[in-house]
């Protein structure tokens, strides 16, 4: 048994203790699919699949129709072409060092500045 | 740096999937939109290992996926919605129209594991095949199959989308209180 929730963690990458937990946690939820059980799984008429399916794609398409934030079109232009940056900064300036860190100057979410700033990934090249 | 334009504009035609997929695996924008940001950054500091007129799409997708599964490691608790503040808000007996409204399916969605989660936004909205999507997050084709059919066969109780001469608070109410049994 614990052999088998050791292969159901290493099928989605998994290799430490959270993710034998993780995997645990997916025995827990089979189990509890299953003593629901008194209507069969897997025979979700076509039409309720059609249904949800229609809903999900909805649901992210609404997403998609933002398009591309400010943000993000303003990181890949800086990193394509840096010069371009101080000349139509709407910004308030940015640095050199900003640059080369490649990080936007929006004040956006404070837990940007230990994932992204902090984690000195994409400044070690 | 400098990266090709025609690299440049691959990656921001993702984008806004990547974003969706993003917002959809993390129910929260502000997150969500630092992880693309952070995707993008890990993609353009390892562009050398992007095969142009590979799939630009599909890289990106499995960069913030990892990104979002390491953080969620970090983060479990606020992710697996251990005050049941979702299941909760599914508690009241859907509305009965045709359409599923979009806050119950977000709502449901956050129940969901992450792994069917994000398995059923690559195959049911983001548009890649099984077998992309297998890549994507590591694993076999099956694996990604079954996690889809868990996912909408979950969503449809959750949702008591099955037996529409059925619908009633009874069900949904059992759904959630199961799914909400879980931490």
């Amino acid at each position: 048994m614990a052999r088998e929730r050791r292969q159901a963690g290493s099928v989605s990458g998994c290799e430490s203790d959270d993710d034998l937990l993780s995997s645990l946690q997916k025995v827990r939820g089979k189990m509890q699919t299953s003593l629901e059980g008194h209507k069969p799984r897997g025979r979700l008429s076509r039409e309720v699949q059609h249904k949800l399916g229609e809903s999900l794609k909805g649901m992210f398409d609404e997403i998609v129709k933002q398009g591309v934030p400010d943000r993000f079109a303003k990181l890949l232009q800086r990193i394509d072409d840096p010069a371009a940056d101080g000349a139509a900064s709407d910004g308030g300036g940015v640095s050199p060092g900003d640059q080369a860190a490649g990080v936007t100057t929006e004040p956006s979410a404070e837990s940007l500045d230990r994932r992204i700033i902090g984690s000195g990934d994409e400044g070690s090249n | 740096m400098a990266i090709q334009p025609s690299v440049r504009d691959a990656m921001l035609r993702v984008v806004p999937s990547l974003r969706a997929f993003a917002i959809s695996l993390c129910g929260n924008v502000d997150r969500a939109d630092d992880l693309v940001q952070e995707t993008l950054l890990r993609a353009l500091a390892n562009i050398e290992s992007f095969e142009p007129g590979t799939n630009m799409s599909a890289w990106l997708f499995t960069i913030l996926r990892n990104l979002f599964r390491s953080e969620y490691r970090k983060r479990r608790r606020e992710v697996e919605d251990p005050d049941g503040f979702h299941a909760e808000s599914l508690k009241s007996p859907p509305a009965q129209h045709s359409r599923i409204e979009y806050e119950e399916l977000r709502a449901a969605m956050a129940v969901l594991p992450s792994d069917q989660r994000e398995a059923l936004l690559l195959v049911g909205a983001s548009g890649f095949s099984y077998e992309e999507a297998a890549a994507i997050c590591d694993c076999a084709i099956g694996t990604i199959k079954s996690r889809v059919n868990r996912a909408r066969a979950r969503l449809c109780e959750l949702l008591s989308l099955e037996a529409d001469d059925e619908l009633g608070p009874d069900r949904t109410t059992r759904a959630v209180l199961t799914a909400g049994g879980r931490g």
